[in-house]
């Protein structure tokens, strides 16, 4: 039996269901040291700013039971550089790219959004293949609340980003909301065409000995297996209320994790933190994949989308 | 596979076999494992991530100094502290058992070719090797790296700990090449009753007894911040250059997660990909709370 593992998030077309999230994974020239990157079905980039950024003061990285809190800060070469030097780099492998856009304002999106558009036009190649918005920066316009935190921003920002681009747009949400199916919802009737979720939930960590926050950010982002549970219960309800292709993403390290994804409605998954344990994870977790499906007589992918979750109608191809 | 840049061989991640792991202070052990690959093409200073349980807790792997190679038996040897749960984990480690070992990973001390560009050691210098506690790590095999690729030059070493227990045999440091040690020890157990700092000016002043001159020197310095930002200090007071090994907490070990970053005088620089060697003024301690 030959098995399809072919899906399709928003239009963006993936071989295969594994991704590697973004902020784990650089511009993928450290990993591409140590594995073949065409064996991923797509790379999602490090968050990418208009202009640089230096990214937050050390400490930035603490473990945590089964988890890892960061506050990197969004240090980044500025989307300038992301497209002549990074880019061209990962469009050497035969893999999807996309590129994670963050910003603190809806105009700076805007911008890296369109400037990436521009360039992939321009290039006359496949420089990217879609972008994945990271909502969960504070908005320096709205005294600092999360965009991806009310329904009303969520929806204005897909409005104004998909009057400026064609390239498909995920829109990546924050778990750290009340009612996540309320913002998955704006964000589709804004015009996104897919979702991942989750992003991290924020933590901290305070140092006894110093009696100060550990991390220079104060609080951080948690990630990793201790957050698991929480991002599939948010992928079974978001796919249950709403018709965008998600990514599952938050703590998966195996392909049991991924299955579970799969089965709650996640089109495609994305191994982030599993990375910095096992540099190779992803690539397990995609031949894990295929096996669970050849061992049960699966014959494709898309077989298993939702198959556990009542929610949902699967949509049709 | 591909060659990483600057003639850096290519990092790997490995299964590894345990061949020896047992204590040589207080929670101070020596772990050698198998690991052929990175035997043959590790350098003094880099390190390797290694996996110290089987599941998610602790999460993370744990990166080490590179103590000691032997090309020829295919061995890795580790000089580790336990100080938390990674660490004590590691510990439980019996002969025959394996795990995972990432490297070798990051920028070593730069030996090979250090006369080449001039410098003290280009003119029969002294390389002085500055360890505090488990900052003893990459010395051994700094000391043999030095005698392969800088045939004239002396290395002498000073080694500060809390107290004599702190301290492994300091025999193996003379076998790999050191001509000379010195110990301080806050309590007075061992050497002269001090800093490893107190050594180090006595060294650079010509008063530690039964010493050669040590000047012209570079350093070599690996340790906990503290003592790092104070031997800064020294080396910029007595016109010393030289190289620090620094210590962080990693995630990836390969460069790009970003969440060891240091500030140098060049901005925030990756521990793990850019260092863990730097050069002994670049670095700015004191910028942030550790």
């Amino acid at each position: 039996m030959r098995l399809d593992t072919a899906t399709n998030i928003g239009g963006i077309a993936l071989k295969n269901p594994v991704l590697v999230a973004s902020g784990t994974f650089g511009f993928g020239r450290e990993y591409s040291e140590l594995f073949d990157l065409d064996l991923l079905g797509g790379v999602i980039v490090k968050g990418t700013t208009y202009e640089a950024r230096q990214g937050n003061p050390p400490p930035r990285i603490v473990e945590t039971p089964s988890g890892l809190l960061n506050a990197i800060g969004l240090q980044n070469p500025g989307v300038k550089a992301v497209v002549e030097e990074e880019l061209p780099f990962l469009g050497q492998f035969d893999t999807a790219v996309i590129v994670n856009v963050s910003g603190h304002s809806s105009d700076e999106y805007l911008r890296v959004v369109a400037y990436l558009t521009e360039a992939n036009e321009r290039s006359g190649l496949r420089l990217l293949d879609g972008l994945e918005v990271n909502i969960s920066c504070p908005n320096v316009d709205e005294g600092g609340i999360a965009f991806g935190t009310d329904p009303e921003i969520a929806y204005g920002l897909a409005r104004r980003l998909r009057d400026v681009t064609d390239l498909p747009l995920i829109f990546k949400l924050t778990p750290n909301v009340t009612r996540v199916v309320e913002i998955a919802s704006a964000c589709q009737q804004g015009g996104a065409d897919a979702l991942s979720l989750i992003n991290t939930l924020t933590g901290m960590v305070i140092d006894i000995d110093t009696q100060q926050p550990y991390l220079g950010n104060t609080i951080g982002g948690l990630s990793g297996p201790a957050v698991r549970p929480v991002a599939l219960k948010m992928v079974w309800d978001v796919a249950a209320a709403c018709d965008l292709p998600i990514i599952g993403m938050g703590g998966i390290s195996t392909a049991s994790d991924a299955v579970q994804f799969l089965l709650a409605g996640a089109s495609a998954v994305a191994v982030g933190t599993a990375l910095f344990r096992d540099p190779l994870a992803a690539v397990r977790v995609r031949e894990g994949i295929e096996q669970y499906c050849l061992e049960r007589g699966i014959a494709s992918l898309r077989d298993l989308v939702g198959a556990a979750n009542p929610g949902i109608s699967v949509p049709e191809e | 596979m591909t060659e990483a840049k600057s003639g850096e061989v290519a990092m790997m991640d490995i299964d590894v076999e345990v061949l020896d792991n047992r204590p040589v202070g207080k929670d101070l052990y020596s772990l050698r494992l198998l690991a052929p690959q990175i035997a043959k093409t590790g350098r003094a200073g880099q390190f390797l991530n290694l996996a110290c349980s089987q599941g998610s807790a602790p999460l993370l792997r744990r990166p080490f100094s590179l103590h000691l190679l032997d090309p020829a038996e295919g061995t890795v040897s580790l000089l580790y502290k336990v100080v938390g749960e990674g660490t004590k984990l590691l510990t439980e480690l019996r002969p025959g058992e394996h795990t995972r070992a990432l490297g070798p990973l990051g920028r070593g001390f730069p030996v090979t070719g250090l006369a080449d560009r001039g410098g003290p050691l280009a003119t029969g210098g002294t390389a002085i090797l500055v360890a505090g506690g488990v900052g003893l790590a990459p010395m051994a095999q700094l000391a043999v790296d030095l005698r392969q690729f800088q045939a004239g030059t002396t290395t002498v070493l000073l080694v500060g700990a809390r107290t004599s227990a702190d301290l492994p045999d300091l025999d193996l440091f003379r076998r790999c090449g050191v001509a000379h040690i010195a110990v301080a020890t806050e309590d007075g157990t061992a050497g002269t009753e001090g800093f490893v700092t107190d050594i180090l000016t006595a060294a650079l002043e010509g008063r530690l007894e039964g010493w050669p001159t040590v000047s012209p020197a570079v350093a070599f310095v690996c340790g906990p911040r503290p003592m790092l930002a104070a031997v800064q200090r020294l080396a910029r007071s007595h016109g010393v250059e030289g190289y620090l090994s620094l210590e962080a907490e990693m995630a990836c070990g390969i460069g790009a997660c970003l969440g060891c970053v240091v500030e140098t005088i060049s901005g925030y620089r990756r521990v793990c990909k850019d260092g863990p060697v730097f050069g002994l003024s670049e670095v700015i301690f004191g910028g942030s709370r550790r």
